[in-house]
């Protein structure tokens, strides 16, 4: 093979190749800035919800509840739907922008406590609405946190918009985060916070059930 | 473990870009030499065909009649068949063309290569061309290929195989593909003159110097590769007629074609080290530098590769099992939002689908060229094909390690 040959071909590849990289990069690129459209979309739909609980006041709980109800189904959904292409992207995806991604988690962990937040309040105003709050708190080193969030994903599956779940990073660098570990007294991880009552340590299918069961007897897996 | 899995994905992404680079820019610098032949030559030399024959009853005759139909001069062609111990009719159906052809019988089953070499003893003919029992020769095609031993250099000539059962079954449908791309780069092999093997049906050897090397190695169940790296290592050129055609039966079910690839393949690892003071030897050119390191490396690449994807493979299964069993395998939440039609968004792209696509891409473009380059009018076999390029490879994944398994442990070769 003549010298020419064997240098076209080594070109061409690298050509091939960083441009293969480089539209990679640019794809994940691209990913961050639709989950971030998918997190202010999700904010402006946690603004729509303010507004409804303001109405509550206003017209009462039977014409606002089912307004409340239906935002929050929407926003479960997105919450959903945006946790695991979160997740999916931080586990997978190569040529990752950290500054970026970060700056995403953090905008994604603000909506979720607001929803969080939220939620607990529309619970307390409209009596009639059947769903259970849940906070997760996991972190990287440890053991059965995967456990756990499989357990809760399998619950979240069969219960729907009954289980609302809000999965926090707790080594994740943010005050509000800080926070919430605070105020829940978290100390080792897996826990969950179920409607304002700290669980410590992993909780099995048993004790899961147990738990919801005993917060909303009215779920049908009860 | 993450971080070199990924190291060793990108070197073989680099890797596979760079050798298909080189074998399409060979194949432009060379595409108005793919087909067509030098012409025979005005006297043409006498040729010996051996057919050596185990157990071939039901198809030896066509073979015979193949090699009497070509058309060359009766006297420059002797037709010599070998049976190799036969304990069916072979024999007994090859005798019925004597006068026509000669028939040697041996005394006992010792293996093709002891038949080759059997019959080289015996020919007349300056040239010697081998056709496996179950293979069968166009009329035009010896002519075609005897024209290239006018370059002295050149100590054997291949010829451009074909499957004969090709409707038979979902496999051979495959393997009809696999062949004609063989086809294809077989020729721009013999283009960088690093073509490594001489296949059983028709090649066509120098007699003089087959004699010379040797003959056929009798201890070897894959001697149409370790002749054709003898003739390298002696410095003669391999050279290839891309439409000197001939037909071969191919394996029909997963078994056999095991049988035949386990065979293949470990003679590939075999004579690789047999030879290996040739890798990455200069003095080899485009075989010592560049093919047989390939081999090499690739064998080794799969063994990773495979070792990766079994360890995923098990991993996901026992974490599957591990979580189901949490929820006392009550698997009907999960079918809820079961998605068979996934979003086309963005986040269907990952270096994984990315790789996909372009490999799918780059290899049908590579099977489209072979077909129009071998003269493949039938475009019925897609699914063939298509299979060829999805299926095809994990099963050949599959052999490959059972290969190197059976290699490593020295476990005893057979046909």
């Amino acid at each position: 093979m003549d010298k020419k040959t064997l240098a076209t071909a080594a070109a061409v590849s690298l050509v091939i190749f960083l441009a293969g990289i480089f539209v990679g990069w640019n794809i994940n690129k691209q990913k961050i800035n639709v989950m971030k459209d998918r997190v202010e979309n999700i904010n402006r739909n946690l603004e729509g919800l303010q507004t409804e609980f303001l109405f509550l006041n206003f017209i009462g709980e039977n014409a606002s509840c089912p307004l409340l109800r239906n935002r929050m189904i929407e926003i479960n959904e997105e919450t959903y739907k945006l946790g695991n292409r979160l997740t999916s992207y931080d586990e997978g995806a190569k040529f990752k922008n950290q500054e970026n991604l970060q700056e995403l988690k953090r905008n994604y962990y603000h909506s979720l406590i607001r929803y969080w937040l939220l939620s607990r309040k529309m619970k307390e105003s409209c009596g009639t609405e059947k769903f259970i709050t849940v906070l997760y708190f996991f972190n990287e080193d440890c053991d059965k946190c995967s456990d756990q969030g499989f357990l809760l994903s399998y619950y979240k599956r069969q219960l729907d918009e009954k289980l609302l779940v809000f999965t926090l990073d707790a080594d994740f660098e943010d005050p509000f985060i800080k926070a919430l570990l605070d105020y829940n007294n978290i100390e080792e991880y897996p826990s969950l916070v179920v409607e304002g009552q700290t669980y410590k340590g992993f909780k099995n299918k048993d004790e899961l059930e147990e738990i919801f069961c005993e917060k909303e007897s009215g779920l049908e897996i009860c | 473990m993450m971080f070199l899995s990924d190291l060793i994905n990108y070197a073989v992404w680099y890797v596979m870009i760079f050798f298909s680079m080189v074998w399409l820019l060979t194949f432009l610098k060379n595409r108005d030499n793919f087909s067509g032949n030098p012409g025979p030559p005005q006297s043409l030399p006498s040729v010996s065909a051996i057919v050596p024959a185990y157990n071939e009853e039901d198809v030896i005759e066509g073979t015979i009649s193949s090699l009497l139909n070509l058309d060359y001069p009766k006297d420059k062609l002797e037709v010599i068949v070998v049976d190799d111990g036969s304990e069916d009719r072979t024999l007994e159906k090859a005798r019925k063309f004597e006068p026509e052809i000669k028939v040697i019988e041996k005394d006992e089953n010792r293996g093709k290569a002891h038949s080759l070499n059997v019959g080289t003893e015996i020919a007349t003919g300056d040239f010697v061309v081998c056709l496996d029992a179950d293979s069968f020769v166009e009329s035009d095609t010896l002519k075609k290929m005897i024209g290239y031993f006018e370059n002295d250099n050149v100590g054997i000539v291949t010829p451009a195989l074909k499957v004969k059962n090709n409707e038979e079954s979902f496999l051979s449908k495959i393997q009809h593909a696999e062949y004609l791309l063989n086809i294809f780069m077989r020729k721009i092999m013999t283009f960088l003159d690093t073509l490594p093997v001489a296949p059983g049906p028709f090649s066509i050897y120098r007699k003089e110097a087959l004699e010379n090397l040797g003959g056929f190695d009798e201890e070897n169940i894959t001697e149409d590769m370790e002749i054709a790296l003898k003739f390298h290592d002696a410095g003669y050129k391999i050279e290839n007629s891309s439409d000197g055609l001939v037909y071969t039966i191919c394996p029909e079910k997963v078994k056999e074609l095991y049988r035949q690839r386990l065979r293949w393949y470990r003679g590939v690892i075999y004579n690789t080290f047999k030879y290996k003071h040739m890798l990455f030897n200069p003095n080899y050119g485009n075989l010592g530098i560049f093919y047989l390191p390939l081999n090499l490396i690739s064998v080794i690449m799969i063994m990773f590769l495979f070792g990766l994807i079994g360890y995923n493979v098990l991993n996901n299964f026992l974490s599957t099992f591990w979580n189901l069993q949490m929820v006392g395998f009550n698997i009907l939440p999960f079918f809820k939002e079961l998605n068979l039609i996934p979003s086309l968004d963005l986040f269907l792209f990952n270096f994984t689908t990315i790789l996909f696509v372009s490999i799918t891409i780059v290899g049908m473009g590579m099977l489209y060229v072979s077909f129009r380059k071998t003269d493949e009018k039938s475009l019925k076999n897609k699914a063939g094909f298509l299979s060829y390029l999805f299926i095809f490879p994990a099963l050949l994944m599959l052999f490959w390690t059972s290969s190197i398994i059976h290699e490593v442990l020295g476990i005893k070769k057979r046909w």
